[in-house]
């Protein structure tokens, strides 16, 4: 039976402008590089694949796929130590396979084994609400593939599982297991204050970690790396204004002060050259877009279908958030990728992939 | 097909969380509104400074010339090497290996330079400095091989005469921290004068730095480069000193430590100047390596000493000049005032020596200056107060700095009954003023005093204030620095006169102990002086030169005087000897010199 017709047209329509409006950017952020000035094709090519995912995905029925989580995940796990092992090493973090044809970073798909498999474990909290026990072994299954990513070190990706975490605690848990969350939010904060104050006692942190914090808490104290680029991405976002300099126009963008300006500061490239009208479209386009999520999350056919949802959501807010935040300095300065806009074939495919989730969800929402 | 009736329990808890994406969303709106359109302006400022950039032009260090405009020290190119990072094609950490292994310099050394390297792409990234011209040569062949590496031309200082003109010209070097916080204008890796003329005149040599602004475009690359405000380029230095007398005083010290300053007694200028042992200013010009520069730390005589202006001497003989004119002054004396010299003089309970152990006989003031004798000074000192001959010490320029245009110049010492009691807590004995009055004892005094006090004799009274520097400033506009001349006050011009008499006798009669520097038809006047250095306890160690620095000095002609002089040989024996045969190559070259210039 052709379930074509049950997608979420708005959404899939949604997706597809993001993913154009990031490949104008990106033309324009690598146009003046000569070594970088095609990235664009290989985005539109990856662009393409990943539509072909979302359609398949959103075609295969979600139980069947959440049915088989365990085996994404431990193939994921595998994965992720194998990329420890013979991973390449780009940018100081081991956190790519080389593959002929593209660098595929495990930890991006490791999110779709997340969804699923976390969606499975909670499904059977359907009218009640879980406990203390699924707090901790839901803590456990996200802390493994966590933990091997922030050995790579990958501390971006490695947040972007914390939703994993969060979502169904939020969600379902009880109140004691909200408490706890509330302690390791303290804790959390508790490192950052150690971090300043006291750094030789972070002792499981390495060095440019904990300048990033520093540098985030205080930007005008450092101003050679991390608070450079945040300076860096504040003035081109700054000189865009109302309406911007226009496609191709920016200065910080064409003459290169930006740095990652195809990848993690993209954003930052649209600001400068569409101003703030271009970030307010791409914003209203992101809270379109999980508008609708969250509609499919609640017109879900059981509580699997609308968990699943809800941890796509969390992960890809957390990442769209986080990363706008970080241009602007409202945010520590971390590898992470904004969905759709940056550039990247693993991160642009597993994002596709988890919005084909959604659709899935939409898709098979009623009761056969 | 029908919906599901409930889907979740837990619908309210999904509402919240939409309601904080959405609230997450607005927090980030408000965030970039604030960036994009309140800050605006601020933040385009802040874009403009980092994509326009001023870059300094380093003003070329002006020239030095010796008096007959003969270029002493000059700039000389020099080449760095250095890395443009917009032209690099490939990452430093494949390309350091290779410039390494290319450069024969250890990788270490390349990495903590690039490692101090600017975020902008468009600052080159210094490398190495003052590279061979062969090897900038060899970089450039290769920088097709190399695409960033790149040869920035600089200047570095070249004295020509290397060691010749040492401590008169001192050497340059990297400003120093202290330097750098003194003078804002200063960036850290500048040149700086450090010693000698380059330190006292580098306000002159110093040019004033211009200005180029740079656009930077695409990547960092220039694209406008306007001279926004050129550079205007030190003032050049012409020096009093003169290349052939500095050239054969050198010679004529030969390995042997000492001091030469010869001066021109109306004006005060230097004609030569030299302290030996000496080094190689160019050492410095390079990065002098560690060894070189301890093994000159080691090196005996202490190279670095500038002699004539920073070593102080117990004058000897010389200072009876000073005795006798304190006498004359204060009335202890005339010039037919008469003591007999038996070759000693029992004082007190102790027993002086004359040099001469047979003893002069009947002499007078003159006949003592002539032969040096010191029966003849200790009675006069006998019969003046210490202070009264401190004072004429004093006034006659001992004791305090001649104010030359160097930096670092001694004071000496013009010791006084107070100045003992007060820093070494001790009574002054009459003994004390004999001693003074022959120039021993505490008294110290710097070769550059000793030759402005005989111009003030040459002159009958005029003080000149010794300096290096004859005019400064550019082609055809130098400005010419006034001479300052003191008047000594309260010594009679017949006193000097007088004086003077006798130290013509000195180098003109066949008894005189300056006699072997004698010039015919110049009329030298002089005085030779033999300090001890060692109080002697043996007629053996009397014998010995080691123990004794030679002095001699003069003026010549003895009217209408022109150029004072001191010859110091450290360990040198008697001045009459050592140190006078030199003052008479110095003047007969200074001689001819005057007869070329003005025949008549």
């Amino acid at each position: 039976m052709n379930r074509f017709q049950f997608l979420d047209k708005t959404s899939a329509l949604i997706t597809l402008l993001l993913c154009g409006a990031g490949l104008i950017f990106i033309r324009s952020a690598t146009q003046a590089a000569q070594t970088g000035s095609l990235l664009w094709v290989k985005q539109c090519v990856w662009i393409i694949l990943g539509l072909a995912a979302y359609f398949i995905l959103s075609q295969v029925d979600y139980r069947k796929l959440v049915s088989h989580a365990h085996f994404f995940y431990i193939a994921g796990v595998v994965a992720l130590i194998l990329v420890l092992i013979i991973g390449d090493r780009i940018n100081g973090a081991r956190s790519w396979f080389r593959l002929p044809f593209m660098s595929a970073q495990p930890s991006e798909f490791m999110k779709i084994a997340m969804v699923l498999v976390v969606a499975k474990y909670f499904s059977k909290f359907r009218e009640r609400q879980s406990s203390l026990k699924e707090f901790i072994v839901s803590g456990m299954m996200i802390a493994a593939p966590m933990v091997l990513i922030m050995l790579q070190p990958d501390l971006g990706t490695a947040l972007t599982f914390l939703p994993f975490f969060l979502i169904p605690n939020f969600l379902i848990g009880n109140k004691e297991s909200i408490w706890v969350t509330v302690a390791g939010l303290a804790l959390a904060g508790l490192l950052v204050v150690g971090v300043i104050f006291k750094p030789n006692y972070v002792f499981f942190l390495k060095d440019y970690q904990k300048e990033r914090i520093v540098s985030f808490i205080y930007p005008d104290r450092d101003t050679s790396n991390s608070g450079w680029q945040v300076h860096q991405s504040k003035i081109a976002i700054g000189q865009g204004g109302l309406l911007g300099m226009g496609l191709g126009a920016g200065q910080q963008t064409s003459m290169g002060f930006l740095p990652a300006q195809h990848n993690d500061f993209i954003l930052a490239v649209a600001a400068e050259e569409t101003g703030f009208l271009g970030v307010t479209i791409v914003f209203l386009l992101f809270t379109a877009l999980f508008s609708r999520a969250f509609t499919a999350s609640l017109e879900a056919g059981d509580a699997t279908g609308s968990l699943l949802v809800n941890l796509v959501i969390g992960t890809l807010l957390m990442q769209t958030l986080f990363n706008a935040a970080m241009l602007i300095g409202l945010a520590p300065t971390t590898g992470i990728p904004l969905p759709l806009l940056s550039y990247g074939g693993s991160s642009m495919l597993a994002t596709m992939g988890l919005l084909g989730l959604i659709q899935s969800v939409r898709v098979h929402r009623f009761l056969s | 097909m029908k919906l599901s009736p409930t889907p979740l329990a837990f619908r309210k808890r999904i509402l919240w969380l939409r309601a904080l994406a959405f609230i997450g969303f607005a927090v980030l709106m408000v965030g970039y509104a604030r960036i994009q359109i309140q800050d605006q302006e601020r933040y385009t400022a802040l874009g403009e400074k980092y994509r326009v950039k001023k870059r300094r032009i380093k003003a070329t260090r002006g020239l030095i010339y010796d008096r007959e405009m003969r270029l002493i020290t000059q700039n000389m190119p020099s080449y760095n090497l250095t890395l443009m990072r917009d032209e690099m094609e490939e990452p430093w950490r494949t390309l350091k290996p290779k410039i390494a292994q290319f450069l024969d310099v250890s990788e270490e050394r390349l990495d903590a330079r690039y490692q101090k390297r600017s975020h902008l792409l468009s600052q080159p990234v210094p490398l190495k400095e003052d590279i061979s011209f062969q090897d900038s040569l060899r970089i450039l062949r290769g920088q097709r091989r190399f695409p960033g590496l790149s040869i920035e031309t600089a200047e570095k200082r070249y004295y020509a005469y290397g060691d010749l003109f040492t401590h008169a010209l001192g050497y340059v070097g990297e400003a120093s921290q202290e330097a750098l916080q003194r003078n804002k204008r200063l960036r850290p890796g500048d040149i700086v004068g450090k010693t000698g003329v380059e330190l006292h005149y580098d306000h002159l040599l110093t040019g004033k730095d211009g200005e180029r602004t740079i656009k930077i475009d695409r990547r960092g690359v220039y694209r406008a480069n306007l001279v926004t405000e050129p550079p205007s380029p030190g003032k050049d230095l012409v020096l009093t000193l003169d290349l052939d007398l500095q050239e054969l005083a050198r010679r004529e010290l030969g390995p042997r430590n000492g001091s030469i300053v010869m001066m021109d007694v109306r004006t005060g200028e230097i004609l030569a100047y030299v302290s030996t042992p000496t080094y190689n200013l160019n050492l410095f010009t390079g990065s002098i390596s560690q060894e070189e520069w301890q093994a000159l730390l080691r090196s005996s005589g202490n190279p670095f000493l500038s002699r004539p202006i920073q070593g102080v001497y117990a004058p000897g003989s010389v200072f009876k000049l000073v005795t006798g004119l304190a006498a004359l002054r204060h009335g202890k004396a005339n010039f037919e005032t008469r003591y007999f010299c038996t070759g000693e003089m029992p004082y007190l309970n102790h027993v002086f020596h004359c040099h001469n152990e047979y003893g002069h006989g009947w002499v007078n003031m003159e006949q003592a200056i002539k032969t040096s004798c010191n029966v003849y000074f200790w009675n006069l000192a006998h019969e003046l107060e210490a202070n009264e001959l401190a004072s004429v010490a004093s006034e006659l320029g001992f004791g305090q700095k001649t104010g030359v245009d160097l930096t670092g110049e001694k004071q000496g010492r013009v010791p006084t009954p107070e100045w003992k009691k007060r820093r070494l807590n001790q009574y002054w004995y009459p003994g004390d003023t004999l001693n003074l009055s022959i120039g021993q004892g505490d008294l110290l005094a710097t070769p550059i005093q000793v030759v402005t006090f005989m111009a003030t004799m040459a002159t009958e009274g005029r003080l000149p204030q010794p300096r290096l520097l004859l005019k400064s400033g550019h082609k055809d506009a130098y400005q010419h620095p006034k001479p300052e001349i003191r008047r000594v006050e309260g010594i009679a011009k017949e006193h000097f006169s007088r004086l003077k008499k006798a130290m013509w006798r000195v180098v003109n009669e066949a008894d005189g102990t300056g006699h072997e520097a004698l010039v015919p038809g110049f009329d030298v006047c002089g005085k030779t002086g033999t300090a001890q250095l060692i109080t002697f306890t043996s007629e053996e160690q009397h014998k010995v030169d080691a123990n004794k620095n030679a002095w001699f000095a003069g003026f010549a002609p003895r009217n209408k005087a022109e150029v004072a002089f001191i010859v110091l040989v450290e360990q040198g024996g008697a001045g009459g000897s050592s140190a006078a045969p030199i003052v008479k190559k110095l003047l007969e070259a200074y001689q001819s010199k005057r007869q070329k210039v003005d025949p008549s």
